[in-house]
């Protein structure tokens, strides 16, 4: 009926018509997201630091203690198990990790904490990370080390070359690597097998934590998992890596209080948002009550109005999603500085929470619009 | 005054109803973050509470209780020789995995060793049932443990540590963040399902002074006749390192405090929000009260009775939905919290004073400007 009316920007007037009130909306809207993106840092950040070592194993195949059910559980199995897995055909090398924690002393501080030590075959670097692998030689020399520069600040900030007291004894540090501190553990160091001997005096001298396994190229790992797993005593699985991250997300989700925490986070920020949007646009709509019912006594269609309002809305979405972000991404480099664990705000992220910030803001869009409809012109004027 | 803040308040029903929702909304959302980091508090210390001592031993490398480092054979022995000493009891804790009957999977569990015959805890549930231990292989379950660890009846044999214990009792504890079960056993069965620990190596000792001497002169001897191999703290002293290490050094405890600071910034945008589009609504009013010879201060008053009337009237749903998401949180994934006092005046003063900002910062338009303006 009246075709050229979507010349006038008329939701754009709408909102830029008192500029304070709408910079408080935006600023309403851009918290709300704030919160959503915190929460869900907070989630994937905790599954990203617990997978991450996972993910960079050199490996097809992880062998495990069968009762394994995270990697920073310490359970062991014996060596030989990684040795007699070379003879499954398909298998091109296997390596052991050992892992377990012990106290660091800060150099400077004298501060005592807990760090993980990671015992390695120095001639199989275990990470795929150029440092480790271009370092992993080094530690040949008895009683040497790298330092994760991922650690939590609290270690100190050690350089190749400096003295440092591990476990009550001292070692060197002949260089750095950067995997980072997750959810158990606030810092890593690298060792080989003999100095890790040394450094955990009471622990099994055939036990490790982890077997790494790779495969000849052009092998199908789920052929040669079930290899392994017939030809060897049920004592130790193997999983592919994928399979292994899937366990280690399970139970961080499942089994501690904090996946529940942060989904329940992240809800309440979506209902926040919907709360803080239904409040804007209500009040837009009755304070434009007289124009809406103008349009409506010149001939414009219910549907007209609705499409104002949700243009509006989704305006607003976008309005406070930019400055968010910006926030966001400040907070998580806070964040990732202060607890070390890794917080990305990733494209999948950054679109996951844009959706549903624009779906927060239509749905306050559709409960505020009932108000246009029965908008009668008459009564308002 | 009040009459007039009151009417202003409840003038369009929906429109106030709405705000008060959104009120009620941030007031609840404070009571989320700030509930959920005291229980990173509340967790830290759950054990401690749970013991009846002045003094505890632990080696130097004490980290936090369930990885505080082994004693020397010969401390508890040392000990006796102290004087002032009332009783000295130890405890033996460590993770370890135990097996569902229900689902058959593997989880954590905290395992906490006793002398059956002398257990530290102060639970009479424990003091009770604690003889039935002499038994080896027996275990006590805490009744509050996290529900996929299933079923966990008296009478059932389970699988835990690398041996089995049947289950002869039962506790309410509860460990929040440190473990999502935990489970007591003899010192004696203790070492029979977890490989390599000894019965004269306890993780920590617990000390009650005898009545009538002074703890930190008892705590100061300890120290001297026990030398540099033995850690002497105080209750309090254990207590601050314990919350220490889950509230400023574990991830945890930050991601949690810095959900409280943002939880508290989107409250106070959201209460401003409403608030000053509540003012600005009836700025007119305002402004011809001002015309008709009401002070500044006056027109002031009637704004911040209105912000109290929101925030005092949306503080008791959101009360009561506080309330209930605790209880929520309590059961369906076992955080520690409860509705305190303490909490409840804070985020009641905190919403009052945000009410009361918001609307004053909403209304100094109508101090500064000529009323005849304010019409146009």
């Amino acid at each position: 009926m009246i075709g050229n009316a979507n010349r006038v920007p008329l939701t754009w007037y709408m909102l830029t018509h008192r500029k304070s009130r709408l910079l408080l909306a935006m600023m309403g809207i851009a918290f709300a997201v704030l919160l959503m993106f915190m929460q869900l840092g907070f989630l994937t950040g905790l599954f990203d630091s617990q997978t991450l070592g996972i993910r960079l194993f050199d490996a097809d195949l992880l062998m495990v203690n069968r009762t394994k059910h995270n990697l920073t559980l310490e359970e062991f199995f014996l060596e030989k198990r990684i040795i007699q897995a070379r003879d499954v055909p398909g298998v091109a090398r296997t390596t052991g990790v050992s892992m377990d924690s012990t106290l660091w002393r800060h150099p400077q501080t004298g501060r005592q904490d807990v760090i993980r030590v990671i015992g390695i075959d120095p001639d199989h670097p275990p990470f795929l990370l150029d440092e480790v692998v271009a370092q992993s030689s080094l530690l040949h020399e008895p009683m040497t080390i790298l330092f994760d520069r991922g650690s939590r600040s609290f270690f100190g900030t050690p350089v190749a070359g400096n003295e440092a007291e591990l476990g009550a004894r001292r070692v060197r540090v002949l260089g750095t690597f950067n995997l980072g501190a997750d959810f158990k553990m606030d810092g890593n160091v690298l060792a080989s097998q003999s100095t890790y001997r040394a450094l955990f005096p009471l622990s099994a001298p055939d036990q490790i934590s982890v077997g790494l396994i790779r495969l000849k190229s052009g092998e199908s790992p789920a052929k040669v998992q079930q290899a392994i797993r017939d030809a060897l005593p049920s004592d130790i699985d193997v999983f592919t890596i994928d399979e292994y991250d899937q366990i280690e997300r399970r139970f961080w989700s499942k089994m501690t209080p904090t996946g529940f925490i942060f989904t329940l986070g992240l809800i309440v920020g979506f209902a926040i948002g919907v709360m803080i949007c239904y409040q804007i646009l209500y009040n837009e709509i009755n304070d434009h009550l007289p124009q809406f019912a103008t349009l409506k006594a010149i001939g414009f269609s219910n549907g007209y109005l609705v499409g104002v309002v949700l243009k509006e809305a989704i305006l607003l979405a976008v309005l406070g999603l930019v400055p968010a972000l910006f926030a966001s991404q400040a907070f998580y480099s806070i964040m990732t500085q202060l607890t070390g664990l890794h917080m990305e705000l990733t494209l999948m992220r950054i679109v996951l929470v844009s959706v549903l910030t624009v779906v927060m803001c239509v749905i306050s869009g559709l409960i505020a619009v009932g108000r246009v409809m029965k908008a009668d012109p008459a009564e308002v004027f | 005054m009040l009459k007039i803040a009151w009417q202003n308040v409840t003038h369009k029903k929906w429109r106030a109803l709405a705000s008060l929702g959104g009120v009620a909304f941030s007031i609840l959302l404070m009571f989320m973050q700030f509930g959920i980091f005291s229980a990173a508090e509340n967790s830290a210390d759950i054990v401690y509470r749970a013991i009846d001592f002045d003094l505890v031993l632990t080696s130097p490398q004490y980290v936090f209780m369930v990885n505080a480092g082994t004693l020397s054979r010969d401390v508890a022995e040392r000990v006796k020789d102290v004087p002032g000493i009332e009783s000295a009891k130890p405890l033996f804790a460590s993770f370890t995995l135990i097996r569902s009957l229900e689902d058959k999977l593997r989880r954590g569990i905290l395992v906490l060793g006793i002398d059956p015959d002398d257990p530290p805890m102060l639970d009479p549930a424990i003091q009770q049932q604690a003889s039935l231990l002499q038994r080896p292989d027996t275990v006590l379950m805490d009744s509050e443990a996290r529900g996929e660890f299933g079923p966990r009846e008296v009478g059932s044999t389970v699988d835990i540590g690398s041996g089995h214990a049947d289950i002869v009792g039962s506790y309410k504890l509860g460990t929040g963040f440190i473990a999502g079960a935990d489970a007591l056993v003899s010192d004696l069965t203790y070492c029979r399902l977890l490989p390599g620990r000894q019965v004269d190596r306890p993780n920590l000792i617990f000390l009650r002074v005898k009545p009538g001497q002074e703890i930190d002169r008892v705590a100061h001897r300890l120290s001297v006749a026990l030398g540099p191999d033995v850690r002497v703290w105080t209750r309090p002293q254990i207590t601050a390192a314990e919350v220490n290490y889950f509230v400023n050094i574990k991830p945890i405890g930050i991601m949690f405090r810095a959900g409280a600071v943002v939880g508290f910034i989107v409250g106070a945008v959201t209460l401003y929000q409403i608030l000053s589009t509540q003012v600005s609504s009836h700025i007119k009013e305002l402004a011809t009260m001002k015309a008709m010879g009401y002070s500044d201060s006056a027109v002031y008053l009637l704004v911040v009775t209105e912000g109290f009337i929101y925030a005092l009237v949306g503080f008791v749903p959101a009360y009561v939905g506080g309330l209930l998401l605790y209880k929520i949180l309590r059961d369906a994934a076992k955080v520690p919290v409860w509705m305190t006092f303490d909490r409840a005046a804070l985020v009641l003063t905190l919403t009052l004073v945000m009410c009361a900002a918001s609307s004053i910062l909403a209304a100094r338009r109508v101090r500064t400007a000529d009323p005849a303006e304010l019409f146009a």
